[in-house]
This record gives C-alpha cells, sequence and structure tokens, in this order.
C-alpha cells in the first residue's frame, strides 16, 4: 500500500521534472498569469538577457494594478499605468502571449478573472507576481505568488526551483448563522493563530464549513492565506468545484472535462495522510469581524472594544501594538463601533465578486451613504461589472451614494492613484491594513461588505446584523 | 550575479516581527522607478515623518548603523506582498544579508535570486547578535558564507545552517535561467508525457467551434506555394491541435480546365462559409484567350466586394539575414518593422460615377470619382489605432489634404477626431502621400503603422515591399468586418503574384504564403502563440541558411520550394 498522501503533496509530486540538490525541486508551472507591474519590465529583462519564452500558451496576461478605475478610463488616464500598460502590450504580443486589455470582457484583477474565464484549474500549478495567488487554491490549484526573477525564470524555462513546504491543515468546523461571511471566517482565523503560522506551509482549509461554502466563498478564504503566512492556501476539488467550472470559457468541454474531473478526483487528501500541523476553528461563535491594527491579525469582533496593550505580557507584541494604535488613531479600551469613518472601499481579489456586490447591494437598497463619507465600488472584473449591471446592482450603489468604477486592484493597493488620504479612515473589503497600504498615512480597516456597507451608512465602523434586510 | 562569500559590515538591529514588504517599500514608490533608485524609499514609512525629514528615533537613521550591510530583525522577516522590489530596496540602502528568526515565504526566495543571503537563526541567538551590536562601539559584524558562522562585534561567533544548494548559488552568483535550462530536454520529455495524460492544461480551446479554412491556390506559383503552406496547416492541425477544418478549391485558370467556368456555385459558396482563406495568386497569359464574357469580373476583387474585405493589413520587416538582397542600402533599412494598413473597398476603385464619353470633336473624356464617408474612415482608422497599442504605439496616417481638401480633408479629420475621442494613447502622425514614398525608401524604419486609403496603400505598400528585399517573403491580410458571432472573415494572400516566369519551376519562395498563414492564425484563429511559433521558425530556418532563389544573393545556392518548407517544418518541430 501507498503512503497516505496529501492534496498539496499529489499535486505537487506529479510536477516534479527533477529534484535537484538540497531538497529543492524543478516544478513544471502549468499556468503563469502576469499583471501590468511585472509584464512589461519580466519580457523586456528577459529579452535583454538573450532569453525566449518557453511556452507562451501557457501565460496570460491582464492589467489590473496600476490602471485607471475611473469611469471612461483610457490607457494614460493613471499616466504612468500607461507606461506599464504598453509595455505590457508590446511584450506580451510579442512573446505570443494571450492579453486580456481594458474593455475586453476578459479583463479584471487576475485573481478573479482567471477564476471566471476558467483560466485555473483542480490539480494544476499556477503562478504570479503577486502574493494573492494564493486565491486560486479556492478551486483545488497549488498556486502561489513569486517575486519578478522567478517571473523570469517561468517564463524562459515555464518551472521554478522551490523547495516544497510543510503542511498545514485547517478545519473549519460548523455552521455560521445570518450575517456571517467567508471574510469573517478567514480573518476570525487570523485573528486566532497569527499572521505567521502558516510560514513555511502549505494549507488544506477542510471541514463541514468548507464543503457548504461556494467557490466564491472559497477563493476568499484563499485569499487570506498569505496573510496567514502560508503562500499557498488551497481546498480540495468537489462537485461544487466541478459544478462551478462547467462550461467555462477555458475550461476542457465534452469528453475531455468528464476524464479531467475523473483525474481531479484523485487528488483528495487521503483519510489517514498525516499533516505537519493541524488546527480546529470553531464557526459557530464567530461574529463580523473587524480590524484595528495595522495587520490582519489585529482583529475584534465588530461589538468587541480595541484592546488595551497595558494587558499584553510580552514586551515586543506590546511595543507594536502601541504603535499600531499610534498610526491609527485609536484609543485602548474603547468599543470600535462607533469610531468615524472617511472612507468605504468595496472590491478587490478578496470580495471583488459578483457574490460580494450582491451581498452589499442587497443591505444597501433603499439607504443612503453617511454625509462626510465617500464609498467606491469596485468590480473585480469586467465580467464582474457586467453582470452586476444586467441585475441592475450598479444602480443601488449609485442610487446610495457609491462610486461605480471599472474594474482593477484601485484602493486595496493604491498603485494606481487611488488612495485613502493621511489620516483618514477607510473600512475595506481588502486584505491588509498595513501601514501606507491604502496610501501613505491611511488608516485601514478589513472588514466583509456586509460589514463596509454598514460602515457607509452609518458614517461609522458598524454592526452590520443591526441593520437588517 | 554578485557573489557572496564573505561580508564584513556594520550591522543595525531592526528587532520588529513581521515586518511587510509594503513598508520595506511603498506601493506608490515601486511606479516608474528604476530598480537602483529604490534605495531612498526603504522603510520610507518608519525612516521619515510625515514632513518629510528624518526620524531619528528609527535605527538606520543613526549614525552608528547608516552605513549597515547586514540586517538582525524579528520574526517573519518580509511578510505580505510578493514585491521583489523590497530586496532591491534593501539592497539599494546597502544591506546584502539578513539574519532573522524566519521570512517571508516569497521574500526568501526573492533574496536568492538577488545575491541576498537571508540567515535564519534560533530567537534566543538573534536576540543575542542584537545586543551585541547595540552594545558594540563599532557594530561591525563578519558574515562567513563559505564556513557559515557570524562574528559579532564582541567577537563571539555563531554557527549558522543553509541548504548546499542556496550556499553554492550564492558563491557562485550563478544565473538560474541558465542553469535550468540545461534541463531543458527534461523540462519538454515531462511536457511531452503530461500532454497525454493532462492534455486540457495545454490545449485550451475558447470555442468549440472549428474554423473553416478554404485553399484557393489559384494562377502561376500559386498551386507551387500553397502546397507548402497546407503542409504547415496540416502540421498546427496534428500537433498543436488547432481547431481547423481545412478545405480546398480550384480557382483560376485551374478551374476553367476542370470545370468550363471561373467560379462555380460550389465553391462560391465555400468562399462564403469560410472562416478564412488562403490565397495564392491571380494571373496568368491564359485568360487572353477566354471569352471575354467570362473575363468580365474579376474574381479576387469580386470576393474583396462580396465579403466587403475592407481591412487590409500589410507587416513589412527586414530579416537581418537578407539585407543583403534588398534594393537599399542594408543601413537604411536596417531595423525596419512596419505595417501598412490600408482601406481596401472604398476610394477612386470603387467610386461612382465612372465613365468614359466621346466629345463632339472626336477625343475622349474619362473619369472616375473618389468617395469616402465618415463610417468608412472610422473603421478601417480603428484597426491601424487598435494595431499600434499592441506595437509601438504609433500611427502615421497617409493623405494628400493639401490638395484634395474634399476626401483626404475628410480623412485627416476623421482620423484625428477618433484618436483624440477613443485612442488618446496613440500617437498619431500625418503625412502627404508624396512625403511618404521618398520617406518609404529614405528612411523607413521611421514608420511603425502607416494608414491610408485604398489608392494610396496600393502605391505604397509595394514600394515598402522592397525594404524587405524580396516579394516573395511579404505575407498580407484582408479583413471584413466584426460579425454578429464574434468573427470576422478574412483573406490572406502573399503579395508576390502570380510570377508567370517561373510558374511550374518548383523555385518560388513560400515564405509569403507561410507568414500569410501566421496572420491566419492570429487573426482569424486568435491564436497569437501559435502565430508567433511559425513566424519564430520561418526566421530560424532563414538564419539556419534555408534559401530559394530570390533571396540567395549572387554565388550563392539556392533550394527549391520545397526544401523551403521542410526547412520551416523541422524548425516548427524543433521548436514544439
Amino acid at each position: 500500500m501507498t503512503t497516505p498522501r496529501t492534496l498539496f503533496e499529489k499535486i505537487w509530486s506529479q510536477h516534479v521534472i527533477a529534484e535537484l540538490a538540497g531538497g529543492v525541486s524543478l516544478l513544471h508551472i502549468d499556468r503563469h498569469l502576469l499583471h501590468d507591474l511585472e509584464a512589461g519590465p519580466g519580457f523586456g529583462n528577459l529579452a535583454k538577457r538573450g532569453y525566449g519564452v518557453h511556452d507562451p500558451g501557457l501565460t496570460f496576461a491582464m492589467p489590473d494594478h496600476a490602471i485607471a478605475t475611473a469611469p471612461g478610463r483610457q490607457t494614460d488616464t493613471n499616466p504612468a499605468g500607461g507606461k506599464l500598460l504598453r509595455a505590457m502590450r508590446r511584450g506580451a504580443y510579442a512573446a505570443g502571449v494571450r492579453m486580456f486589455d481594458i474593455g475586453d470582457e476578459g479583463q479584471g484583477i487576475l485573481h478573479v478573472a482567471a477564476p471566471d474565464l476558467g483560466l485555473t484549474l483542480p490539480g494544476m500549478t499556477l503562478v504570479c507576481p503577486d502574493s494573492h495567488t494564493c486565491t486560486h487554491g479556492g478551486l483545488g490549484a497549488l498556486a502561489f505568488g513569486i517575486g519578478a526573477s522567478e517571473v523570469e525564470h517561468v517564463l524562459a524555462t515555464q518551472t521554478l526551483r522551490q523547495k516544497k513546504p510543510k503542511t498545514m491543515r485547517i478545519n473549519l468546523e460548523g455552521r455560521c448563522r445570518g450575517a456571517l461571511s467567508a471574510k469573517d471566517v478567514i480573518l476570525a482565523t487570523i485573528g486566532k493563530i497569527g499572521t505567521a503560522a502558516g510560514r513555511g506551509h502549505a494549507v488544506e482549509y477542510a471541514g463541514s464549513f468548507v464543503r457548504a461554502m461556494t467557490v466564491e466563498e472559497r477563493l476568499t478564504v484563499c485569499n487570506l492565506s498569505i496573510e496567514l503566512g502560508a503562500k499557498i492556501g488551497m481546498i480540495a476539488p468537489d462537485d461544487t468545484t466541478y459544478a462551478y467550472l462547467s462550461g467555462r470559457r477555458y475550461v476542457p468541454k465534452a469528453a475531455l472535462f468528464g476524464r479531467a474531473v475523473a483525474h481531479w478526483r484523485t487528488l483528495l487528501t487521503d483519510d489517514d495522510a498525516a499533516f505537519d500541523i493541524e488546527h480546529m476553528i470553531r464557526v459557530d461563535d464567530i461574529s463580523p469581524q473587524i480590524t484595528w491594527g495595522t495587520s490582519p491579525q489585529d482583529v475584534i469582533s465588530v461589538d468587541g472594544r480595541v484592546p488595551d496593550p497595558s494587558r499584553e505580557p510580552d514586551a515586543e507584541r506590546r511595543r507594536s501594538m502601541h504603535a499600531a494604535l499610534d498610526y491609527m488613531g485609536l484609543a485602548p479600551d474603547v468599543p470600535i463601533e462607533g469610531i468615524p469613518v472617511d472612507w468605504v472601499f468595496i472590491g478587490s481579489c478578496t470580495n471583488g465578486r459578483l457574490s460580494d456586490l450582491r451581498e452589499a447591494a442587497k443591505l444597501l437598497a433603499g439607504r443612503k451613504v453617511a454625509a462626510g463619507v465617500r464609498a467606491w465600488a469596485v468590480p473585480g472584473s469586467e465580467a464582474v461589472k457586467r453582470a452586476a449591471e444586467r441585475e441592475g446592482l450598479h444602480r443601488v450603489f449609485t442610487a446610495a451614494g457609491f462610486e461605480w468604477r471599472e474594474p482593477g486592484c484601485s484602493m486595496c493597493v493604491g498603485a494606481n492613484g487611488d488612495v485613502v488620504a493621511p489620516g483618514q479612515r477607510s473600512v475595506s473589503t481588502t486584505n491588509r491594513n498595513f501601514v501606507g497600504r491604502q496610501g501613505p498615512g491611511a488608516r485601514t480597516h478589513l472588514g466583509s461588505p456586509a460589514t463596509a456597507v454598514a460602515a457607509a451608512v452609518s458614517g461609522t465602523i458598524a454592526d452590520s446584523r443591526k441593520l437588517g434586510v | 550575479m554578485e557573489k557572496f562569500i564573505r561580508l564584513t559590515g556594520v550591522a543595525a538591529p531592526l528587532m520588529r516581527n513581521n515586518v511587510d514588504t509594503d513598508v520595506v517599500i511603498p506601493m506608490h514608490r515601486l511606479i516608474g522607478k528604476q530598480r537602483d533608485e529604490l534605495g531612498r524609499y526603504c522603510f520610507e514609512p518608519w525612516r521619515y515623518r510625515p514632513d518629510g525629514s528624518e526620524n531619528p528615533d528609527f535605527p538606520l537613521n543613526q549614525p552608528r548603523f547608516r552605513h549597515a550591510r547586514i540586517l538582525v530583525a524579528g520574526d517573519n522577516f518580509g511578510c505580505g506582498s510578493s514585491r521583489e522590489h523590497a530586496v532591491w530596496a534593501l539592497q539599494g540602502l546597502g544591506i546584502r544579508c539578513v539574519v532573522a528568526p524566519s521570512f517571508g515565504d516569497i521574500f526568501f526566495n526573492n533574496c536568492v535570486q538577488n545575491g541576498v543571503l537571508a540567515i535564519r537563526l534560533p530567537v534566543p541567538e538573534v536576540e543575542r547578535l542584537a545586543d551585541d551590536i547595540g552594545q558594540a562601539d563599532t557594530p561591525e559584524m563578519t558574515v562567513d558564507l563559505e564556513a557559515q558562522h557570524i562574528t559579532a562585534p564582541s567577537g563571539a561567533t555563531v554557527a549558522f545552517d543553509i541548504e548546499p544548494e542556496r550556499r553554492q548559488g550564492l558563491m557562485e552568483g550563478l544565473d538560474q535561467i541558465g542553469m535550468t535550462l540545461k534541463l531543458d530536454s527534461d523540462i519538454r520529455a515531462f511536457q511531452q508525457k503530461d500532454r497525454g495524460e493532462r492534455p486540457w492544461i495545454y490545449r485550451q480551446e475558447e470555442t468549440e467551434n472549428v474554423a473553416r479554412v478554404l485553399i484557393l491556390a489559384g494562377d502561376g506559383i500559386g498551386p507551387e506555394v500553397l502546397a507548402q503552406v497546407r503542409r504547415i496547416v496540416e502540421w498546427f492541425i496534428a500537433e498543436r491541435g488547432v481547431a481547423i477544418d481545412l478545405r480546398e478549391e480550384l480557382f483560376g485558370m485551374s478551374a476553367w480546365h476542370a470545370h468550363g467556368t471561373l467560379m462555380r456555385n460550389e465553391t462560391w459558396n465555400e468562399i462564403l462559409g469560410a472562416d478564412a482563406i488562403l490565397f495564392g495568386a491571380i494571373g496568368s497569359p491564359e485568360y487572353e484567350s477566354l471569352p471575354a464574357e467570362a473575363r468580365k469580373v474579376d474574381q479576387l476583387l469580386r470576393m474583396r466586394r462580396e465579403l466587403d474585405l475592407f481591412d487590409n493589413l500589410r507587416p513589412v520587416r527586414t530579416i537581418e539575414a537578407l539585407a543583403a538582397t534588398s534594393s537599399l542600402r542594408p543601413e537604411v533599412i536596417k531595423g525596419c518593422d512596419m505595417v501598412i494598413v490600408r482601406e481596401l473597398t472604398g476610394g477612386i476603385y470603387f467610386g461612382e460615377p465612372r465613365g468614359v464619353e466621346q466629345l463632339t470633336d472626336g477625343t475622349e473624356r474619362s473619369f472616375n470619382t473618389c468617395v469616402y464617408t465618415t463610417a468608412q474612415i472610422e473603421r478601417i482608422a480603428r484597426s491601424a489605432f487598435a494595431l499600434a497599442r499592441v506595437r509601438s504605439g504609433r500611427v502615421c496616417s497617409v493623405d494628400k489634404a493639401n490638395v484634395l481638401p474634399e476626401t483626404s480633408g475628410l480623412w485627416r479629420r476623421t482620423v484625428q477626431a477618433l484618436r483624440d475621442a477613443e485612442y488618446p494613447d496613440v500617437e498619431l502622425s500625418h503625412m502627404y502621400v508624396d512625403n511618404c514614398a521618398m520617406q518609404l525608401v529614405r528612411s523607413p524604419a521611421q514608420f511603425d503603422v502607416v494608414l491610408t486609403e485604398n489608392l494610396f496603400g496600393d502605391i505604397l505598400s509595394d514600394c515598402a515591399a522592397m525594404v524587405a528585399g524580396s516579394l516573395g517573403m511579404l505575407p498580407s491580410a484582408s479583413l471584413g468586418p466584426l460579425r454578429a458571432d464574434g468573427r470576422r472573415q478574412a483573406l490572406y494572400e502573399p503579395i508576390h503574384g502570380s510570377a508567370p516566369d517561373i510558374a511550374g519551376k518548383g523555385i518560388a519562395n513560400p515564405v509569403g504564403a507561410i507568414l500569410s498563414f501566421a496572420l491566419c492564425l492570429r487573426h482569424s484563429l486568435g491564436l497569437p502563440q501559435d502565430a508567433a511559433r511559425l513566424e519564430q521558425a520561418v526566421e530560424r530556418a532563414i538564419a539556419a541558411g534555408a534559401r530559394t532563389a530570390d533571396i540567395a544573393g549572387a554565388g550563392t545556392p539556392s533550394g527549391t520550394t520545397a526544401a523551403m518548407g521542410d526547412a520551416i517544418l523541422a524548425a516548427l518541430e524543433k521548436g514544439n
């Protein structure tokens, strides 16, 4: 009998071309996704070094980071982004790489659009120069972020040299109640085990809560794996996955789809497979979450109080809590509910999918954004935007006083100039509340789409459960 | 990459946990900056106060740590974003080694790629090193990668572990891509086997629709060159899984000989149903012997008109190996790479009224009319602008607005207005056609996308063809409007014509026809990667010495039409 293996180990070993010295494996890369910050420089450097593109058909490109999201945007609406976009177009065209440009139905934030297009499939290795590439694990892909040099390595060789990480399983058990979202569950998980817990590990999420989740919710959970410190987070594919995939643009059709599903079914973690670490999280008692500090682990229940560093025994932790409260302009031990906000942002590769916009619109319908608050809804992809507009969701957002914008990373990362002003406070459906993440001096509170809507209509951090639908 | 063997330098303590790469280098500093400009923004949120002045409390701002080469840091250093800029920013600051209990996984790999040594040590040892540095008069440390130990300022030494391969890579400053490509035969063997097991990874079909491709070889050397094209098409069907339903019909004199008509209804229906037509050539002295009634309709013009093939693309590129075959000097044509976008269904060739009148004095008066509408100009201009976006972003629009303020004036105004409204990112210039003809032979490399109307395009594209050396090398595409099913019907043909003088000898150059099929892969089949694959195979075959007579040059041996096909197929095989 063969040794029981995990989902991760099965996919990993299927992609090993050669074992190199020092425990490093040469891995085949099935899918390489490129965005506008790295594509032009990557193609350019590669050409300068005299290397060609090994398998242009396995690479796909779309701009998302530095493009403007203003309605009616053009190439140079954000001039710095325009330069990158031109370089991306030229590089992709010369290499024969398929690119989805602005205005194309396929364009969007890579981690939203690629699953939508069916470019992400279970059992594949997928890389992209962005740490939130772990998102694609929600479909059962072995996906992780890489750096610029690794981009060139993949372009030139269609492989990567990687050391095999350890394995971790996070069991999410139980059923959640009404207003709770996948975002709240994963934020609470990070709060519980910390942003360094997953470092050096490939995480598999399992348990009854995971099985009950939709694919879009699974993508949200896997998206935040890197905020656990894990560059890989994945969920075993199942019938929910196959139903989601069936018929999408790049998904194999007819008999080939059947063959692929049969292959994917062999990838599940064996019953007796061992993980290096296991965690168990009960989801029943999780309430809507909001961050208070400058790390995703600085998270509390939205009806809780800002923690008091003086009660923290660890000196380094105490120092970092003080620094975080100072940056965030918060006093210790006050209720987080009721703190005034200036900005609300709904979008990003965490919560920019159609289901997120639907959830937000449902809560927002008939309400108005509070005076003094600027609120943006930025669909995660052109396809999401068009689908939302077919359902009339854009009218719900604009009637309430939200700006309805073009798809891109936008204010999650501020690479295109969409930033929160210094000292201003935002409630954001994104994934990072780091110092300066939404712009220099910006104060970010992470939460779910429902929590963002509650903040928008209240003008303060608020509990979405009290709004009712 | 700079080798790392031993480093002695100032070490600075930064004993904070979870230092993320957004703090190491903020996102807004990534845009528009070169790698070597990032150092001054490293740790910007901590290093500077909001007013831009230095924060004296930040360790790296203190005089004793200002020129640090080594950083001693807290747990999970470099977590968060994958940006390699974080490593470049540290390098810009002078840092070549970071010692910490642990690192963000992606940051750690990025260090390896850039010759930065990341050392993992247990927490107590990192804390001892930080204390040692803090208490030293001169906080200088030595990191010896060869011996795998650190000497603290006090003289205390700490050994560290490192994977042998990472150590070797750092010590030798190796190029990882070069090392990996030594294993390329293993990579290709893996892919070959995997393609059988998981074909869905390698063959991504956007639709299940099979494209109908029709070969019309036509007259003169058409059948010889299209025979080679057919082999290439069949290779893509068999080896790349390209979904093509390939058909062939007789056209021109061969149709006359077989069926007694130049265009059977069956053939015309095939033409109407085809997604793409691979056309050879039309023209033969034999037409003179046909009855006038049969000759009345030019079947190629009929296809252009009926299929509304308004968008004619003629790429012209210098191939360095063939520079000597051009009638222009090599330094004039060097680096030339342009596409002429010609309007093909309007202008004076189609305008009404036209005619010849008898005058009372027995002489004649004849006239043609040049007609263009805004819509006709807009649709061809859109094609040029879209093409410019994936090339250098420049369009030169050619007209004669100084003498023809009506048609050429409308042309110029319409092109400019469309650019301003929808393509502001594209650089547009205008040129008079007489000047353009001169510039094409004077300095052709200045052009990228040249947009022009039908008559001017006809003349200028022949003129530009000489830049490439031989007419036999040049492809063209003629595309119709976007249909409701998302496709554009198109005809692809080499520009060389039927060349009756060499027809039937097996020495014609098939490259123009083969590169026309590459255009077909790109524009009709939506397979840019396969188009590039074919174009690169042609270049490799020519670089390796494949020649037909027209491009052989004086005294150089030349091969047959079929030998050129063999060489390109061999290059495709090798690159697959």
